[in-house]
C-alpha cells in the first residue's frame, strides 16, 4: 500500500516535473521571440522615421506657401524668398488670427523643425554701403519649429535648394535642413 | 480477496483522477495555446492595416504632390471608411483601416487634415483609384486628391444641344485619359449601352440647360443590378450649381430623391471633386478645407504684395501692388467666410480669381521697366 502510494507520487511528482519544464521551454521560447520582434520593432521604427522624414521633406519642397512659382506654374525645388518671409513673419506673429495659422501648420508638421539657409552667395553689407538692404538669409534661419520636448530620437535631412529674390530678380543657393523626431 | 478489491478500487480511481488531470492540463494548455493564437491573429490583423495605412499615406502624399497623376492600388480585403465633419467652416476628414480604429485620429495620417479628398463614403472589396489635379485659384492653393473605387462607373450623358455636348466630352476625355476610371460617354437616348453588373455605383452625370431628368433613367433603374444608381445634373457652365439624384440606394430603387440643398462648384477641379463625392455633404466639407488653405496662402501673398509695393526699386509699379493688397485682402475674408451654398459667395469668389488673373497679366506688361508677377 505504502509502495503503491510512493509509486504515484513519484509518478505525479514526475508529471508536474515535465509540465514545468515544458511550461518554462514555452516562456524561455516566448521572451526570445519578443525580444527579437522588439528588436526588429526598433529597426522598423527606425526605417519609418527616415521614411517619415522623407515625406516631411517632400511636403516642404512642395509647399504653395513657399515654392516660386511663375503665372502659378511651380518652379522645381525653388523657394520664393517674399513667400517665405511672409510665411515666417506670421507664423511668429502672435496675434489670435496668426495663432489659427500657426496651429493649422502645426498639424500637418507634427514634431517637425525646419531651418533654411541661404549659401552662395552670401552677402556682407559694406562699411560704406551699410543702410544697403541685406536681402541674403545669412543665418540659419529657423522657419518652423514644433519639435516636442524629450523626444526619443531625431532624423535629420538636407535638402538643396535655390532661392529666388523676386526684387531683384536673382537665384542663390541654399539648403533646407528637416529634423523630424518621434 | 477483500485486499484485492481494495488495490483495484485504488487503481481504479487512480485511472479516474489521471483522466481529470490529463483534461485539466490539456485544457490549460489547449486555452493558452488559443490565446496566444487570438494574439497573435490580432496583431496580424493591426499589422496588416498599418501596413495598408502606410502604403496609404505614401500614396496620399505621393498624389498630393504630383499633380495630373493616376494610380491604382489594391487594398486587399481591407475597407477604408472616408469622414469628413466641419465646425463652422472647419472641417477635418478622417480615414479608418477596416473596424480597427487605426487611423480615425489624424495624427495617423496628418495628411488628410488639410488635404481636400473628395471620395465615396466607403472603399471595400475593390481597388482604390487615386487622381490629383491641382487647384490654382489663380495662384496654386493645394492639390485636389480624387478617390474612388474600380466598382464604380460614370457615364456622361449631354443634351443634344452643341454647348452641353461640348462640355460634357471635355469632362469625359479629362476623365478617361487617366486610363483606371471606367468612364463613357452616351448619346442621349442610351438605349445601345450595356451596363455592368452587380457594381457600386453607377453614377450619370448629365448635362443639360433644362435641368430635367431623361426618362429612359428610369428604365435603367429599375433593370440594372447595381447597389446604387444616382444622377449628378449639371448646366455646361464653368461655374454654377449642380444636384444629386438618387434613383437607387442599396440595392433598393428609390423615387427619384433629389439629394442635398444645392452647392456650386467653382471650375474644372472643384467639379471633378463634385463628379467623385458620395454626396453633396461630402463635397463641400472638402471644398472648405480646401477654402482653409486658400485663406491663409492669400494672406501670404498679400503680404508678398505690400512687399513689393513698398520696395523703393519697384515704385512705378506700386500701383498695381495696391491693388492686389486690396484684392487679396477681400480674398482672405471670402476665403474665412465663403458658404459654397450661397451663388453670391460662389460668384464673389469666381469674380476675385479672375480679376486677380488679369492684374497679374498686366503687371508683367505695366509700363516703365520690370514688374515681378505676384505669383
Amino acid at each position: 500500500m505504502k509502495l503503491l502510494t510512493r509509486k504515484s507520487q513519484l509518478k505525479i511528482g514526475e508529471t508536474i516535473f515535465v509540465l514545468m519544464i515544458f511550461f518554462i521551454l514555452v516562456t524561455i521560447g516566448a521572451v526570445f521571440y519578443v525580444k527579437i520582434q522588439s528588436i526588429s520593432a526598433g529597426d522598423e521604427q527606425k526605417k519609418q522615421l527616415e521614411l517619415h522624414t522623407l515625406k516631411i521633406a517632400q511636403q516642404v519642397k512642395s509647399l504653395p506657401e513657399l515654392i516660386c512659382t511663375q503665372a502659378a506654374i511651380e518652379e522645381f525645388d525653388c523657394i520664393d524668398k517674399l513667400k517665405f518671409e511672409a510665411f515666417k513673419s506670421r507664423l511668429e506673429d502672435t496675434s489670435d488670427k496668426s495663432k489659427k495659422f500657426k496651429q493649422y501648420y502645426d498639424n500637418i508638421f507634427l514634431n517637425v523643425k525646419i531651418s533654411i539657409k541661404e549659401v552662395y552667395p552670401t552677402y556682407t553689407a559694406s562699411s560704406e554701403n551699410s543702410e544697403e538692404v541685406d536681402t541674403t538669409i545669412e543665418k540659419k534661419d529657423n522657419l518652423f519649429d514644433n519639435m516636442l520636448k524629450n523626444v526619443k530620437s531625431i532624423n535629420s535631412m538636407f535638402l538643396p535648394i535655390t532661392f529666388y529674390d523676386p526684387i531683384t530678380n536673382q537665384y542663390s543657393f541654399g539648403y533646407i535642413r528637416i529634423e523630424v523626431a518621434k | 480477496m477483500r485486499r484485492f478489491f481494495i488495490i483495484n478500487k485504488k487503481a481504479f480511481m487512480e485511472a479516474q483522477l489521471n483522466w481529470i488531470y490529463i483534461l485539466v492540463v490539456g485544457t490549460l494548455i489547449l486555452v493558452f495555446f488559443i490565446v496566444i493564437a487570438k494574439k497573435y491573429m490580432t496583431n496580424q490583423e493591426i499589422k496588416i492595416n498599418a501596413n495598408i495605412l502606410q502604403q496609404l499615406d505614401t500614396t496620399i502624399l505621393g498624389a498630393s504632390q504630383a499633380a495630373k497623376s493616376a494610380n491604382k492600388i489594391n487594398i486587399e480585403d481591407t475597407a477604408l471608411t472616408f469622414e469628413c465633419s466641419c465646425k463652422g467652416n472647419n472641417c477635418q476628414s478622417n480615414i479608418e483601416i477596416g473596424d480597427s480604429g487605426i487611423a480615425k485620429d489624424t495624427a495617423f495620417l496628418p495628411i488628410t487634415a488639410f488635404l481636400p479628398i473628395f471620395s465615396p463614403k466607403k472603399i471595400e472589396k475593390s481597388q482604390l483609384i487615386t487622381w490629383t489635379l491641382d487647384w490654382n485659384y489663380p495662384f496654386k492653393v493645394s492639390n485636389l486628391l480624387y478617390l474612388t473605387r474600380d466598382d464604380v462607373y460614370y457615364y456622361f450623358v449631354a443634351d443634344d444641344d452643341d454647348k452641353s455636348k461640348q462640355f460634357a466630352k471635355e469632362l469625359y476625355g479629362m476623365m478617361a485619359e487617366t486610363q483606371f476610371l471606367n468612364v463613357e460617354f452616351l448619346d442621349n437616348s442610351a438605349t445601345s449601352v450595356i451596363y455592368p453588373d452587380n457594381m457600386y455605383l453607377l453614377r450619370f452625370i448629365y448635362i443639360s440647360e433644362d435641368g430635367k431628368l431623361p426618362s429612359w433613367l428610369d428604365k435603367i433603374k429599375e433593370e440594372k443590378e447595381a447597389r446604387n444608381i444616382d444622377v449628378l445634373m449639371l448646366r455646361p457652365e464653368p461655374s454654377g450649381s449642380f444636384s444629386f439624384t438618387k434613383l437607387k440606394k442599396n440595392n433598393k430603387v428609390v423615387e427619384n430623391i433629389k439629394e442635398g440643398d444645392g452647392s456650386y462648384y467653382l471650375d474644372t477641379p472643384t467639379l471633378i471633386g463634385v463628379i467623385f463625392s458620395e454626396d453633396e455633404l461630402v463635397y463641400q466639407c472638402n471644398l472648405l478645407k480646401a477654402f482653409k488653405r486658400y485663406q491663409y496662402v492669400s494672406s501670404l501673398y498679400q503680404f508678398k504684395a505690400w512687399q513689393l509695393k513698398d520696395d523703393s526699386s519697384l515704385s512705378h509699379c506700386s500701383v498695381y501692388y495696391k491693388t492686389a493688397y486690396d484684392y487679396l485682402g477681400s480674398d482672405v475674408n471670402l476665403g474665412t467666410t465663403i458658404n459654397v451654398k450661397i451663388e453670391s459667395d460662389v460668384a464673389a469668389t469666381v469674380a476675385a480669381k479672375q480679376s486677380l488673373e488679369d492684374l497679374n497679366e498686366e503687371i508683367l506688361l505695366a509700363p516703365g521697366g520690370r514688374c515681378p508677377r505676384l505669383y
